[in-house]
């Protein structure tokens, strides 16, 4: 069934505006994957898989009029574990909808009956970036400045521009919120709430039309709506961290890490490294944003990067990636600047792991300096037995630290180098 | 067009640390007004920009 050939001419791209009737195109729960399909094992191990239905819950106090019974969507039987869901990305974010889209999707799903265990985001589709969409629109903006002095003639496009810009401020949140729902990576309800809320002010705008007499309310309902987006920015998380947050953090790994501790939860944050910061935007140095699926990514195509670490004493090397009884040998967490911590269970060695991940770990990021990409590489350990040594590879290349000794104790850096990578 | 008559409370509102001022009905139309609400609209697009890109998962 062909997807996007029948959607509806007149959805303008980038509409941004929940209520944007779309049409569904294709709910295809047919056999057969197609080549962009995940089966339920990659889902797993990519760890992208999310509860149906604690999302539903989590977002189901968002009341927007979006009429999800015209969201394209498309189902897909693997044929090996049951239904999963495939809904493209394109889609949703072309209509600039995500969070109350995919509420309704889940609702239009599980009310309807048609059972499914997860659902997944788009994985190798190139998308439209959002956060260059709001660049456009600052770009848009600053073409308004000069129009707008004493004794101009005021246009109605001085006052929408504004509105178009905060609809897509709204639905990059949206689109972001949405993405970190599908990896279960849930926010507090007055996130959504303030989401909701600021939906409703922007949406609700009385857009002047042309030759329409411009009255206060038009200005002061955009005032209205921009407050509410900053005090709904002001609630957003800093950083995004994958895994588990339980990676103890010492003073010497505090150099790169902060940590604080917000009610009952961990904020990893890491430091912006000053010598960085001249190329890069924003500052904190990152370069690369991996996708959900980064694990997969990282070591297949975009970093190239595989993580291993070796046990000098009997020779056996682990990937990051191995397994052993369907179990990880490492775990990886991932920090907003680019940071990417692989903490290695090393009892995978004999057999025998106790799955704690606090043995050693390779820490890496890439950074930029004076036009040069520079791979950043840290040892890391906490308690191993062993003699063992953290090394990473990229494009072919091995990079290792010295053999690292029996340790028990905090966290600590054994060994930092930088490589410059092209 | 049918708008709520009455105006804000408030006569000014702080966002991004710039002051916008509430309009009334028979103000003049102050074109530095407008011009602080392009300012605020573009530190508030920047910071979503930047925040977006922080948490990734744009593809």
């Amino acid at each position: 069934m062909s997807f996007t050939s029948a959607l509806p001419a007149n959805i303008p791209k980038y509409s941004a505006v929940v209520g944007v009737p779309v049409s569904i195109v294709s709910v295809d729960t047919a056999s057969g994957a197609d080549s962009t399909s995940l089966t339920y094992r990659e889902l797993y191990d990519y760890g992208v898989g999310v509860d149906l239905h604690r999302v539903k819950h989590v977002l189901g106090d968002l009341s927007t009029g979006l009429d999800m019974s015209r969201l394209s969507v498309r189902a897909v039987d693997s044929g090996i574990t049951g239904e999963l869901i495939q809904y493209t990305s394109r889609t949703i974010f072309d209509r600039g909808v995500c969070t109350d889209s995919i509420l309704r999707f889940f609702r239009q799903l599980t009310d309807g009956g048609i059972h499914k265990e997860f659902v997944v985001p788009m994985v190798g589709e190139v998308l439209p970036d959002p956060e260059n969409v709001v660049e456009g629109c600052i770009d848009a903006i600053d073409t308004y400045y000069r129009e707008v002095s004493y004794g101009y003639e005021v246009r109605a496009a001085h006052y929408t521009i504004v509105n178009d810009c905060v609809l897509y401020i709204l639905s990059l949140i949206s689109f972001k919120l949405c993405r970190l729902a599908m990896i279960g990576k849930l926010l507090s309800d007055d996130i959504y709430t303030q989401l909701s809320r600021c939906w409703r002010l922007a949406t609700s705008y009385r857009r002047p039309k042309a030759l329409d007499i411009i009255l206060p309310e038009h200005e002061n309902e955009l005032a209205d709506m921009l407050k509410c987006t900053e005090e709904l920015l002001s609630k957003l998380p800093p950083l995004f961290v994958f895994g588990v947050s339980d990676l103890g953090i010492t003073e010497e790994l505090s150099r790169y890490i902060d940590v604080t501790s917000v009610s009952d939860r961990l904020i990893y944050r890491p430091r912006p490294i000053e010598y960085f910061t001249d190329e890069l935007s924003p500052p904190g140095g990152y370069v690369l944003t991996p996708p959900p699926t980064f694990r997969k990514a990282l070591v297949v195509s975009a970093y190239g990067m595989r993580a291993l670490i070796y046990n000098i004493s009997t020779g056996k090397k682990i990937l990051w990636e191995d397994i052993w009884r369907d179990r990880p040998c490492a775990r990886v967490y991932m920090y907003a600047d680019g940071w990417v911590i692989v903490w290695f269970e090393d009892r995978c060695f004999y057999g025998e792991p106790d799955w704690d991940y606090d043995d050693v770990a390779a820490a890496f990021r890439f950074e930029r300096l004076n036009g040069v990409v520079y791979l950043h590489f840290l040892a890391l350990d906490q308690e191993h037995g062993d003699t063992e040594r953290v090394c990473i590879e990229y494009s072919g290349v091995e990079k290792c630290s010295p053999n690292i000794g029996s340790y028990s104790g905090a966290v600590r850096v054994t060994y930092e180098e930088w490589f410059a990578v092209r | 067009m049918n708008f709520a008559s009455s105006p804000p409370a408030n006569s000014t509102i702080i966002i991004c640390d710039l002051e916008v001022r509430y309009v009334k009905n028979g103000d003049i139309i102050d074109p530095e007004n407008l011009r602080r609400i392009y300012d605020v609209t573009k530190c508030l697009a920047g910071k979503s920009v930047v925040w977006g890109r922080a948490i990734g998962l744009s593809k």
